[in-house]
């Protein structure tokens, strides 16, 4: 490290020199009672709710009830050399998080203290942790798409700029690694990720960031992270100051963000702690009363802005984690109620080897499909109820009974969709390789290839078409249409036959 | 500290017998002496909360104690927590009761803490300037406290007006720590 000490020292000097004494007036309370991260003030008369907090020790803490005489304040940070006697002095604001372009590709705490040793973050800018969603004239439909990279979800649960989309199943179907190959998959496309970890373990964050790097997608992420040792005001607030850092590009920059809460089930578990410890009365699975609002009010947040507005947009991905698929749960239905639509994962789907484990039956996306482009919106189009009849049929096959060359048809039309849709980790793929295959698996040219081929084909087609026909697979990418259908169809056909003969060579 | 509603309840009985008799002043001065007696006399406190002890013995011992040396409302009413098991609220009640003498006779009491004792004539200036903005009578309580180095801080309430050394060396600190240097180059690796 290089100090230029002279310098530090002229600075020092100018300070000095420069410094005023100024009487401080501020209002006080003193600490009645803490424990568990919640403080009981006496004193500071006029503190509104919401307001912050500063503590002798130097710990902000937010005022959340406001009683006859006393205060009840969640302390964020540490609350364990907070005595009783000690003064909170009242600051007069609401809770804020630094923001600006100085956070991209870095890892900060919700109050936006750097966690990854890379140096002070220095920015001026600070946002209001909780502020209130744009109304409806500042809004415009969901339009442009957000590629997730994933075949399975760009095809049938298309997800638009703006628009909010959940994430649920079970522990261990590939949650994460969905909104992680979103992430990855934003690289080149000027969209600022946030992915903001509650609760998790601190080596799951690690690792997570660790693929960002690898994959070049720290350049436009910034990870918000409260881990699971952090106190769970800390976790309550961290979607909301990861949302508050996003709305800086959305409304300062015009940008279009991408905001991942991962997760939500774990953050309304630190607000129900608070809130029990805070005495306010329990509800259904013991959350608070308020525990909808506090998920609306965050997703709300989520918006494409109009063009008066300078057009950004916040896509959310909010992420539940059910126990044992139980979607009817309290977290579970109130988010589902909110979002616009639903990803949902099925442990028997990963178990049997079909990943990402969508269950493509009840996932749906209520806006995005205005927002795909024009070929994907054809040729997948009815990729959801051929895969359904599939999987009608399937049932129906398993009885043994013969059946007509139709039937056997669209089973094996079935079978080569779904294994079409699977799809490695960290393998994001670009719209017009994922038009090409849907268009050559729906329109029947996969039809002669053999099952256990099928991966094969996938790789080495995709390959040999982005080699030899870049130009149309260039336009597919840019006008998201394919022109010249019969062309692209010849080859595709023509691939299929150079395939099938390298693969007959193979077997004699 | 903070007024519960029984002593609430206590104190403004009190407070009404006060204001009936006009006897407020003494009641003060009076249950601030019970008040000190019991804080600094721990055997007696505990013979007040003992359980095993009747009712009766502790308010004949009361009457021998206070008959005379305080005021008859007083030993009444230090009988009267006895029989309701509230004897331990004692110094609560007086908390109470003198804020609300406070709010009648327009008094507000002010905290002024320094490093050294302060001139008279010092405390008196600040007296009045606290008296004329408030429109009130300014009973002064004073602290001594070397850690604040230099300066002055006034406590009105809840309201501090902080005049120390100690605060500009912490918030010169601050600043320092913030400041932006011209060079990125200081963090460079």
């Amino acid at each position: 490290m290089r100090i230029k000490a002279d310098e530090i020292k002229s600075i020092i000097k100018k300070e000095i020199e420069g410094y005023k004494s100024e009487l401080e007036v501020s209002e006080v309370g003193t600490v009645l009672q803490v424990g568990d991260g919640i403080a009981k003030l006496y004193g500071l008369g006029n503190a509104m709710a919401g307001e912050m907090l500063e503590f002798q020790n130097g710990a902000y803490g937010i005022v959340l009830n406001v009683e006859e005489d006393t205060l009840g304040v969640v302390i964020l940070g540490d609350y364990l050399s907070i005595k009783e006697g000690h003064t909170a002095k009242g600051l007069n604001r609401i809770l804020a998080t630094p923001v600006g372009d100085e956070f991209r590709g870095r890892v900060v705490d919700p109050l936006g203290i750097p966690l990854d040793g890379k140096g002070p973050i220095k920015t001026d800018k600070i946002r209001p942790v909780e502020f209130l969603a744009p109304g409806i004239a500042d809004r415009q439909p969901v339009n442009i798409p957000l590629q997730t990279g994933i075949k399975s979800i760009d095809s049938m649960t298309p997800i638009g700029r703006g628009q909010r989309e959940l994430i649920i199943g079970d522990r261990k179907t590939g949650k994460t690694a969905i909104a992680v190959d979103t992430i990855i998959n934003q690289k080149g496309k000027d969209v600022i990720c946030f992915y903001v970890a509650i609760g998790q373990k601190a080596s799951t964050v690690a690792a997570v960031v660790e693929k960002f790097e690898k994959h070049g997608a720290m350049d436009y992420t910034v990870i918000v992270v409260a881990n699971s040792s952090d106190p769970a005001p800390l976790q309550y607030i961290a979607p909301y100051a990861g949302c508050a850092m996003a709305e800086y590009y959305m409304y300062d920059e015009n940008k279009d963000t991408l905001c991942v809460y991962d997760d939500l089930s774990k953050q309304a578990n630190a607000y129900r702690q608070l809130s029990l410890l805070l005495r306010r009365p329990p509800g259904r699975e013991a959350y608070p009363g308020d525990i909808f609002y506090c998920h609306s009010r965050l997703l709300e947040r989520s918006v494409k802005l109009s063009d008066e507005m300078g057009g950004g947009s916040l896509t959310a991905l909010p992420i539940i984690e059910t126990q044992e698929g139980e979607v009817s749960a309290y977290i579970p239905t109130n988010v589902i109620s909110i979002t616009d639509g639903q990803i949902y994962l099925q442990p028997g789907l990963f178990a049997s080897g079909i990943r990402p484990a969508v269950d493509v039956g009840i996932s749906v996306s209520r806006v995005g499909g205005n927002a795909q482009v024009k070929s994907m919106k054809k040729y997948a189009g009815s990729l959801r109820l051929d895969l359904a009849q599939y999987r009608e049929l399937e049932a129906f096959a398993q009885m043994g009974t013969e059946l007509d060359a139709a039937t056997q048809t669209q089973l094996d039309r079935g079978r080569r969709l779904v294994e079409i849709l699977k799809q490695g980790q960290y393998a994001p793929m670009s719209v017009s390789k994922q038009i090409a295959i849907i268009f050559a698996t729906t329109e029947g040219y996969l039809d002669e290839v053999s099952l256990d081929d099928i991966h094969d084909f996938e790789e080495q087609f995709l390959m040999s078409i982005t080699e030899s026909h870049g130009e149309v697979m260039d336009e597919i990418q840019s006008t998201g249409k394919i022109d010249d259908v019969q062309g692209f169809g010849e080859i595709v056909s023509d691939f299929v036959k150079k395939f099938m003969s390298k693969s007959k060579i193979n077997e004699s | 500290m903070v007024g519960s509603n029984v002593q609430n309840v206590y104190a403004s009985a009190l407070f009404e017998i006060g204001v009936d008799n006009n006897l407020l002043i003494q009641f003060e001065e009076e249950l601030g002496v019970v008040s000190d007696i019991l804080a600094e006399e721990g055997d007696l406190k505990l013979y007040l909360d003992s359980q095993g002890i009747s009712k009766e013995s502790k308010k004949s011992f009361i009457s021998r104690v206070f008959s005379g040396n305080l005021n008859d409302f007083l030993v009444n009413f230090i009988k009267v927590t006895i029989d309701n098991d509230r004897q331990h609220l004692i110094s609560g009640i007086y908390y109470s009761l003198i804020q609300m003498i406070d709010v009648e006779m327009n008094r507000q009491r002010v905290t002024i803490i320094s490093s050294i004792k302060l001139d008279e004539s010092i405390l008196e200036r600040i007296k009045d300037a606290v008296a004329k903005t408030l429109a009130k009578n300014i009973i002064i309580d004073e602290l001594i406290d070397e850690l604040i180095l230099g300066g002055i801080i006034i406590k009105i309430g809840d309201l501090v007006i902080d005049g120390s050394l100690a605060k500009d060396l912490q918030n010169m600190k601050k600043k320092l720590l913030y400041c932006k240097v011209r060079s990125d180059g200081i963090y460079e690796d």
